[in-house]
């Protein structure tokens, strides 16, 4: 079990590199901050200064390196034009990120998981049929139009609920489903499918054949071996959820990461995109590593194998 | 799920699709008007059912006076060729890099490896978002930015399956008949490839309309005043306190477009793919 948690931490490492660098060549190799930041009739003189001042004459190789660097202390700059640090003003954001995430997660697992699992018993009904062309539906879907249409129908037409900002409980409401729809039709189509895989398993057959009750077989034999798909799931899902943010955030004006690092993209803050950005892939690789754990934990086959690998 | 039905997906995902793409094709010829042309008197017209609608607009008009109806026909033009685009282009890409991981193993395998799963962690919007902004907005920009972020999900499937080929007996004899790695990856597997590769596509295609039609919302795509549905969503986005519809119509576009194409996407796994070794969907960030 220890091996395989190091093994996934290295990688994890790794991977936290790779992602950095991205994004350094991108916002450094790709675009040109300097340009951008000064008017048009600035003179060569003054970008080289501004580009002294800013450490960007230096060798890339070496701006990475620096970057690195204050990036591992938690160092990601200033912002270009509050001049605050840009961790600071990120993880100011941070919580309405999480409160978001957490209650579109919410609100996805709740439509997702008992849809899932009903439609994988009750197989080629009527629920299940409904279920699959709700789901086909759902993945279509773009989901800064439902945000809006959803704002047009409850905000505008209905005012019963706020149409952006962040607060009170009634905030939450129409982001938290919007993340929400973003994250059901998937998982309800992998729980279902998860289940499908169980329910046809031979331990079933044989459960059901010694005369287990539907609902002990249900309960204890067939959710308990579909739960680590769903976790599996859930950590993957984890990225696409943020993802499912940065839309939400900027549909429903919600003052998280996301909608700081696209007003960051509009107005060149590299340093506060960067560090955004970064910080929102950690989080991904974090919750990935925290699903493969959970996995282990719950699947003694797979740290078995791993072990004797 | 019943063969049958699937067929029936299959059937309404071709229908919407072929009509999406006559639109685009055939702009001029279907839309009532000049998606251009700006009427200060026609300014926010309602649809023809709203008290003071007219069938001369039948979804209204813009604040600009344009016609909504002739711009959301002309709209699926950007809608198409960037959706179909972006996925020749991540597709040839993906999987190019799928054949030479799968197939050459070693060092090849374990760079490309690596590198998919960085690009797999990456919050795939924010990472197109932060490339838009450092090349610029612009139809060519996005469509390089949509490419390059969007390869890696062929690559793992196409990786996978290429390691699998390259032990069979029909690749063993060709390679015990002399033949170069080249040729064998281009006559003997990729062949075997085809059914996949096809079906995966074109669910990217829904994936990469949505994204596009998302960065053209924030600004960052299609500029004005080219017609597209995300722009025209966003433009209408300003209004949907007082005109609900400049908002509702074009995401409507982006909404039947992405649901055809799932549709005929399903449809055709279940057809070309029968034993469905296909990926899990949605196993990426985005």
């Amino acid at each position: 079990m220890w091996t395989f948690v190091v093994h996934r931490l290295v990688r994890a490492v790794f991977v936290c590199l790779g992602i950095s660098l991205i994004t350094f060549t991108l916002l450094h190799v790709v675009g040109d901050p300097v340009l951008l930041l000064v008017p048009q009739s600035a003179s060569d003189a003054d970008v080289r200064l501004l580009k002294e001042k800013l450490g960007l004459d230096r060798p890339l190789w070496a701006q990475y390196a620096v970057f690195l660097r204050d990036a591992v202390r938690g160092d990601f700059g200033e912002s270009l034009f509050t001049q605050e640090s840009a961790l600071v003003l990120i993880l100011e954001r941070m919580p309405a990120t999480l409160e978001l995430t957490f209650a579109g997660m919410a609100v996805g697992l709740l439509i997702a998981i008992p849809l899932g699992v009903v439609s994988a018993i009750r197989r080629g009904s009527l629920t299940d049929r409904l279920c699959t062309v709700g789901a086909v539906t759902g993945q279509a879907m773009p989901i800064f139009w439902l945000g809006i249409m959803l704002i047009i129908v409850f905000a505008v037409q209905l005012r019963v609920l706020p149409a952006s900002g962040r607060g009170t409980l009634a905030h939450l409401v129409l982001p938290a489903i919007t993340l929400g729809a973003y994250l059901a039709p998937l998982t309800m189509r992998l729980t279902r499918s998860g289940m499908l895989d169980v329910l046809t398993q031979d331990y079933i057959r044989t459960a059901r054949a010694k005369g287990v009750g539907e609902r002990v077989l249900l309960f204890k034999h067939a959710l308990r071996n579909a739960a680590i798909p769903i976790v599996t799931i859930l950590g993957v899902q984890f990225g696409r959820l943020l993802g499912g943010a940065v839309v939400t955030e900027t549909v429903f004006a919600w003052p998280g990461v996301a909608s700081l690092a696209v007003k960051a993209i509009n107005t060149y803050d590299y340093p506060v995109v960067q560090g955004a950005v970064v910080l929102l892939a950690f989080l991904i690789v974090l919750a990935n590593l925290l699903a493969d754990i959970a996995v282990t934990w719950l699947d003694p086959r797979v740290r078995l194998d791993e072990d004797h690998a | 799920m019943p063969r049958l039905r699937r067929l029936r997906f299959l059937a309404v995902g071709s229908a919407i699709v072929g009509v999406a793409v006559l639109c685009a094709l055939a702009a001029p010829l279907l839309a009532p008007g000049d998606p251009y042309r700006q009427a200060v008197g026609n300014r926010l017209l309602p649809p023809v059912w709203a008290a003071g609608g007219s069938w001369t607009h039948a979804l209204g008009t813009d604040p600009l006076g344009r016609d909504t109806l002739s711009r959301i026909i002309y709209g699926a033009r950007v809608s198409i060729s960037a959706g179909a685009l972006a996925v020749a282009f991540s597709m040839v890409l993906g999987v190019l890099m799928g054949l030479l991981a799968g197939f050459f193993r070693g060092t090849v395998d374990a760079v490309v490896s690596n590198f998919v799963d960085v690009m797999l962690a990456f919050p795939f919007l924010l990472l197109a978002l932060a490339a838009v902004a450092a090349l610029g907005p612009g139809f060519g920009n996005m469509i390089v930015v949509l490419g390059l972020t969007g390869w890696p999900i062929y690559t793992r499937v196409v990786r996978a399956e290429t390691l699998k080929f390259r032990e069979r007996e029909f690749v063993l004899a060709a390679r015990a008949l002399g033949l170069g790695s080249a040729r064998i990856l281009r006559a003997h597997v990729l062949p075997n490839l085809v059914n996949t590769i096809i079906v995966m596509a074109s669910l990217e295609v829904a994936r990469m309309i949505i994204l596009e039609s998302f960065l053209s919302f924030l600004g960052l795509g299609i500029q004005p005043p080219t017609p597209s549905w995300g722009a025209m969503l966003g433009e209408g986005r300003v209004y949907m306190l007082t005109h609900w519809w400049l908002a509702a119509f074009p995401g409507a576009a982006i909404f039947v477009t992405t649901l055809g194409i799932n549709l005929f996407g399903d449809g055709l796994r279940d057809v070309l793919d029968p034993h469905r070794v296909l990926m899990q969907p949605g196993t990426r960030a985005e």
